[in-house]
């Protein structure tokens, strides 16, 4: 039996059922579709999130207050809280003591009111940072400048804006020399932030910064400031955490047996946490259109089966023609697999389309998944197999002279 | 010797008892011969035409065709012979009602493996053989009955198979068309195919050059003839 006569066959007896075959087409599109735009809306999400979290850098650790796993537990969280903040001074013996840390950054936060004039913004995170926080983050200026140290020496009233604040508060104006009130206080902007754009509703461009003297003197000093420690090799990282690690220690008088009563935290243990919290949510969120494709497969088998119980007799009678079982098994096995590739094809037509109207909606990076795509033709294929191989042996496996007699 | 075989038995196992469909059936059919197989419902004619036809394997016995022994062959074996060597004509018809008569025609070439435009010709050819080239493309419900069962035929020639198997062919069709049927039947065993038709009907039996009636599973008798079937001429 040729291939094309096959394909021909198949195609004919699908025709001759059209709404049935529609509808077995659509649930596999259905199934697959959702499988290509969930995959590929995960795969935008992590991409995005690492894109963040590699940012601050691999050669660079974070001491802060709070470390990762204080956010795991409520009482996790609750004991940290007891532990005594991270001051600025704190920053300046670590730059002084520690001689393998390349550079030593500090940055705090609070939300206060922006005015310009008439035009007012509420609750915009004002960010206090030393001057070289810029050489140790990928933070990239627009137009202008940041603080210089000289600036923040001097607890200057100095500030560089996020673009959404140029948008709000300066539209078609050049913000650079122009003031705005930060709460109370008056500023110079410097300068403005190149914008970043957002994800899943969050605003990256929504914030203005200014020098962490300034913050700590004007909107109060008690407040635990993180500190960024740039080491200088990915390998001199261990040894630069713990050079910091020491010096911190007895600043802050921790006995030799206890814990750190402060929290060090790379770019990996970031990944980590992230993958802890968010992999159980993506291995659910990808096998429940998983059971959608099961469930297609099954609607597969079904209509296989009445197929194939229908046409008892033109069995009976191509076998009594010549027909062996192998070419009813692949005729059977040509339709089930004809309707799932196809609806396969469809379905990542369809997912790539949603998931680029869903990353959209949410500001993700679209990416179109390899795995998903090659997952989608694999398993639109499998299911054609798996479900159509039983229907079409029971087929093929019929009795001629009983197939023919069959009404 | 086209056919020979040799105590043939077939039983079925029907719940515990034990049903002896034929019990040693000795045939043997020559070349180019006309046989009508004959014989009341249940005699046992359909189970022996499934067994010639190798669309069934004996309980027991050997059945030779064309010296082959068939009776230990595997499935695979028994479909290339019936694609080769056997054309059905059943009382049914049994075409297929979505493909037209072309296609129908074309069936058996399908599982030779044989190429499209080869399969065309050959379903063409066939089809002038019994008339009906001009009906080609219709559907069996848009053709009469005698049609159908010339369209039958023509599938049966198409592989230029060794014989011709007919069962019950005038069954399903009125007496002027089944004599129509058994025209082209002469005239077909006039041009050298091997004829073996089952029927209960003793008229229709008479077309053939030898009559074997079966009862009971077994091979009543036999008779020659060669009178009244030059009248169909």
């Amino acid at each position: 039996m040729l291939f094309g006569d096959l394909l021909r066959l198949s195609f004919e007896a699908l025709r001759a059922h059209k709404l049935r075959t529609f509808l077995t087409i659509l649930g596999i599109v259905i199934g697959v579709t959702s499988v290509i735009a969930i995959v590929s809306i995960v795969v935008g999400m992590n991409e995005k999130i690492t894109g963040l979290i590699n940012n601050m850098g691999t050669t660079t650790f974070f001491v802060s207050k709070f470390g990762v796993d204080d956010y795991q537990s409520e009482d996790a969280y609750r004991e940290a809280r007891k532990r005594k903040d991270l001051k600025f001074r704190d920053v300046e013996a670590i730059q002084k003591d520690c001689e393998l840390c390349e550079e030593v950054g500090a940055r705090t936060m609070t939300f206060r009111q922006l005015k310009h004039g008439p035009e007012k913004l509420n609750r915009v995170v004002i960010v206090g940072t030393t001057s070289n926080f810029i050489k140790i983050t990928d933070f990239e200026v627009g137009e202008g400048r940041v603080h210089s140290e000289f600036e923040q020496d001097r607890y200057r009233q100095v500030v560089l804006i996020g673009d959404k604040i140029r948008e709000e508060l300066y539209p078609g104006v050049d913000p650079i020399g122009r003031e705005l009130k930060i709460g109370i206080h008056k500023y110079e902007i410097i300068g403005v932030a190149k914008p970043r754009g957002s994800m899943l509703g969050e605003d990256f461009d929504e914030f203005v910064i200014i020098p962490i003297t300034t913050l700590l003197k004007n909107y109060g000093s008690h407040r635990s400031v993180d500190i960024f420690v740039k080491a200088p090799s990915e390998d001199a990282m261990d040894e630069t955490i713990d050079q910091a690690r020491v010096i911190l220690r007895a600043r802050r008088h921790v006995d030799f047996q206890d814990q750190d009563d402060f929290a060090i935290t790379t770019s990996e243990d970031w990944l980590e946490f992230y993958g802890n919290v968010t992999g159980t949510i993506q291995v659910v969120a990808v096998a429940i259109p998983l059971i959608a494709l099961v469930v297609a497969g099954i609607v597969v088998m079904n209509i296989m089966m009445v197929s194939v119980t229908e046409r008892t007799r033109e069995i009976g009678i191509r076998k009594s023609l010549g027909a062996r079982k192998r070419h009813i098994m692949l005729q059977f096995l040509a339709e089930a697999l004809m309707m799932s590739v196809f609806g396969g094809g469809l379905g990542i037509a369809f997912g790539i389309l949603l998931a680029k109207v869903l990353t959209n909606a949410g500001d993700l990076p679209f990416v179109i998944s390899e795995v998903a795509i090659l997952g989608g033709v694999f398993i639109s294929t499998g299911v054609g197999v798996i479900f159509g191989l039983y229907p079409a042996m029971k087929g093929a496996r019929l009795d001629p002279v009983d197939a023919m007699r069959f009404e | 010797m086209l056919i020979e075989t040799k105590n043939l038995w077939k039983t079925y196992i029907m719940g515990v008892q034990e049903l002896h469909a034929l019990k040693g059936v000795d045939l043997q059919i020559e070349k180019g011969e006309y046989v009508a197989i004959m014989g009341p419902s249940g005699s046992g004619k359909s189970t022996l035409m499934n067994l010639i036809g190798c669309l069934d394997t004996p309980t027991q016995g050997d059945y030779y065709l064309n010296g082959e022994s068939v009776s230990t062959m595997n499935d695979n074996e028994l479909a290339k012979i019936r694609n080769k060597e056997i054309g059905f004509v059943f009382q049914t018809f049994n075409l297929l009602p979505r493909a037209n008569s072309l296609h129908n025609v074309e069936l058996p070439l399908i599982y030779s493996g044989i190429d499209t435009g080869t399969r065309r010709e050959m379903a063409a050819k066939a089809l002038k053989e019994v008339d009906l080239l001009d009906w080609a493309g219709h559907k069996p419900n848009e053709l009469s009955g005698g049609q159908r069962q010339r369209v039958a035929i023509a599938r049966a020639l198409v592989n230029e198979p060794s014989l011709i198997l007919a069962d019950e062919p005038t069954g399903n069709l009125d007496t002027k068309t089944g004599l129509e049927i058994m025209k082209l039947f002469r005239r077909l065993n006039d041009r050298g195919n091997t004829m073996i038709m089952v029927t209960h009907d003793p008229e229709i039996a008479e077309f053939a050059d030898r009559i074997i009636y079966i009862r009971d599973g077994e091979v009543e008798k036999e008779e020659k003839r060669s009178g009244k079937v030059q009248d169909v001429h």
